[in-house]
């Protein structure tokens, strides 16, 4: 047995690499191999070079720009840069305004597709579709309808006597931080109800059965049954959304550019901004690491949520 | 096990020597050219003619010629210079040349240019803004001014006349602004970006100002372009759609919603365009200001990075352009003066160019409105420009205020 055990010990890395190669999982590291390559390639490389810049005197980076020393300047100038903490507020705002509201509908569209009634199928097709339109061709839609002169909504509203004059949804900074929110709402909660319904579906009929049986009426069996079984879609959804909203670049850029005023710009326009219209690559970078920072923290606070088992 | 490998290197080997006997192939080599004028009415055709001739001569390479809106198109050519792959037919508008030539992205043309005439027969813009540092880096495509295009017809019928001087000309537009109706008196561009700063300039050249001295520092608090500014928040608050860009814009002076839009040449061709019952009544005119907003338009360079074989194919093309049958058909197809100054466009072509003439002596007025001092920083300049014009519309703050925060915020990017 001892001999043996030094045997083992004695086994020089080559032949552990040959063996390595040899046994049963080398078919399968080799199949994994591509899709670890580029994912080192595509995903890591510019991660790692876009924190390695954040830290130095860069204005527009190219792979063969000199290296500069290490400097924590541009994260000093970012934290003492008013435009920095106001595109954080915008961010937020756009985030909680987006995503609750995209919540509320998708909950309450996937509760009514989760019911039995003529046309379901139709109202579950029309539902998602938002969620299959390009957002270029999404925000075009939108502006037409946006428009402050000739558009369909302030027609509306000055025809049902909502307003009296006609709103300056992309050229004024609240209608343009409620612009942007109701394009992506409107694009975003067929994500939830996609989700939710398949949550819905999924939970045993035998819980509300029985709870019906206890003389539970359906606000309670929502509360303490249908909310709590979703609690991990839910959960993983938001967490989803939030990530997409706190990057969302298209819709913001084609709809208002950021304006006006900054009142539309979040991080992730600051950060396109500084990089390609003001060349400050190494100021984009540490505006893009503290995102990934921000990122990370409600990554972590929602898959906890997530992990929550109900049944 | 063995023999799964086996099968998978087999069909690597298979695939390989597919791909090879590919390359064997005859390479065809494609030359990029982004342009924001790809579909723009008038010039459009004559780069689409140049660019047939030019391949039919060269057989083998092909021109990309490919649409980026001109809003996005500078900003695209940073990221692909940046990621080292530039386009190899490199157009830029003049405003944002300059920030190209300092980094050294382009290459020098001077050994090129002086197998050409160019630099005896071209317009005086082209040794002037083509040159940074000593050396010349493009070829000058347009210098141009503006001029007011309108709609006779909404015109008279506001019961005003062709204005004589800016007083004449808000009252104007104004008077021919009905928005319950859907009607408005001028187009001016209010969304940020290239074409908002370029209609603002227009009333601050156009009132004598200018956005820096003689020595390159920012001067946006002198009383010219204070007054400039309080022309345009008059005219924009008075006569205008809020939160258009420029291509809705002049889509509705074609259909006849927008009375007016102070444009370069290139509105002739949308002009020709509009709606059958509009096109008969629009006009152009010079703008009553003092002075006339303009300069070099638009240039085309090559990028210092990409192979000896390839700039000289890119430089062929370039020149084609420079040649006097190229420019009289290039100045009938933007109705405007070419920059080559030896030629004379024949009557016939001209007859159907109605705003021809005024455009001629619009160029000739015209005062380059890039920002000498700070020309390596357009982008920001004009972002600047554009949100504090902003402020002013939206927030109602006064312009006297606002050009102070400008000042300041022009000074520090001048101190970058």
């Amino acid at each position: 047995m001892s001999t043996s055990v030094h045997a083992r010990a004695q086994v020089s890395p080559a032949s552990a690499w040959a063996r390595l190669l040899r046994g049963p999982t080398a078919f399968a590291y080799l199949l994994l191999a591509p899709a670890v390559l580029t994912f080192a390639i595509v995903v890591l490389y510019p991660v790692v070079t876009a924190i390695d810049i954040s830290f130095r005197k860069v204005d527009i980076y190219t792979p063969t720009t000199p290296r500069g020393p290490l400097t924590l300047a541009n994260y000093l100038r970012l934290f003492e840069t008013t435009g920095f903490w106001q595109a954080v507020r915008v961010s937020v705002t756009y985030v909680v305004l987006s995503i609750t509201f995209a919540l509320l509908i998708g909950f309450a569209t996937a509760l009514l597709l989760n019911s039995r009634f003529r046309g379901r199928t139709l109202a579950r097709m029309l539902a998602v579709m938002p969620w299959a339109i390009p957002p270029v061709v999404a925000v075009n839609i939108w502006w037409w309808i946006l428009d402050p002169s000739f558009g369909m909504l302030n027609w509306v509203l000055l025809q049902i006597g909502v307003i009296t004059k006609p709103v300056n949804w992309i050229a004024s900074p609240g209608p343009a931080m409620a612009a942007i929110s109701m394009v992506t709402i409107w694009k975003g909660y067929p994500f939830f109800v996609v989700m939710l319904l398949a949550g819905l579906q999924a939970i045993p009929q035998d819980l509300y059965d029985a709870s019906a049986v206890d003389g539970a009426g359906r606000v309670a069996a929502f509360r303490h049954i249908t909310l709590p079984a979703l609690r991990g879609v839910l959960s993983l959804a938001t967490l989803l959304s939030v990530l997409w909203v706190f990057r969302e670049f298209t819709i913001i850029w084609v709809l208002t550019g950021g304006g006006p005023i900054r009142a539309t710009e979040t991080l992730a326009i600051m950060t396109y901004r500084e990089a390609f219209a003001n060349f400050r690559m190494g100021f984009a970078a540490a505006i893009g690491a503290v995102t990934l920072i921000f990122s990370t923290i409600a990554s972590i606070f929602f898959i906890r949520q997530a992990g929550k088992e109900f049944y | 096990m063995k023999k799964i490998v086996i099968r998978v290197l087999v069909m690597l080997l298979v695939t390989g020597m597919l791909a090879a006997q590919g390359g064997a192939a005859p390479r065809e080599i494609v030359l990029r050219f982004p342009s924001w004028q790809q579909d723009e009415p008038g010039v459009s055709g004559w780069w689409k003619e140049q660019i047939t001739a030019y391949e039919r001569t060269y057989q083998g390479v092909r021109i990309e010629f490919t649409k980026v809106p001109l809003a996005e198109h500078t900003d695209k050519l940073i990221a692909q210079f940046a990621a080292g792959q530039p386009p190899q037919i490199v157009h830029i508008p003049a405003q944002t040349f300059f920030p190209f030539a300092d980094r050294g992205w382009l290459e020098p043309l001077d050994r090129l240019l002086d197998e050409t005439d160019v630099k005896k027969t071209y317009h005086a813009l082209q040794a002037k803004e083509c040159t940074w540092k000593g050396s010349s880096f493009c070829v000058l495509m347009l210098n141009y001014g503006y001029a007011w295009v309108y709609n006779e017809k909404l015109l008279k019928a506001a019961g005003k006349s062709v204005p004589r001087n800016v007083n004449e000309y808000i009252d104007a537009v104004k008077t021919m602004t009905d928005p319950k109706n859907g009607q408005y008196g001028i187009g001016i561009v209010t969304l940020p970006g290239f074409n908002m700063a370029a209609h603002i300039a227009a009333f601050v050249y156009g009132a004598g100002g200018r956005w820096t001295d003689e020595r390159g520092n920012p001067s946006v608090t002198t009383p010219e372009v204070i007054q400039g500014f309080k022309w345009w928040k008059e005219v924009v608050l008075g006569a205008t759609p809020i939160g258009q860009e420029s291509g809705r814009l002049r889509q509705l002076v074609m259909e006849g919603r927008v009375a007016s839009y102070n444009d370069g040449p290139w509105m002739q061709g949308f002009a020709l365009r509009a709606n059958p019952d509009v096109r008969p009544h629009l006009r152009a005119a010079p703008l009553p200001f003092k002075a006339t907003m303009g300069g070099p338009s638009n240039v085309v360079a090559i990028p210092k990075s990409i192979s000896e074989d390839e700039k000289r194919l890119v430089w062929d093309f370039i020149k084609s352009s420079t040649v006097k049958d190229a420019q009289v058909r290039y100045s009938v197809a933007v109705g405007a003066p070419a920059p080559r100054q030896d030629i004379t466009i024949p009557a016939d072509m001209r007859k159907d160019l109605p705003f021809f003439d005024v455009y001629v002596e619009a160029a000739k007025r015209a005062v380059s409105w890039i920002p000498f001092g700070l020309e390596t920083k357009a982008n920001e300049f004009i972002r600047l420009v554009a949100e504090h014009g902003q402020r002013i519309i939206v927030r109602n703050e006064p312009v006297e205020r606002v050009m102070q925060d400008l000042q300041r915020e022009l000074e520090a990017l001048k101190r970058q």
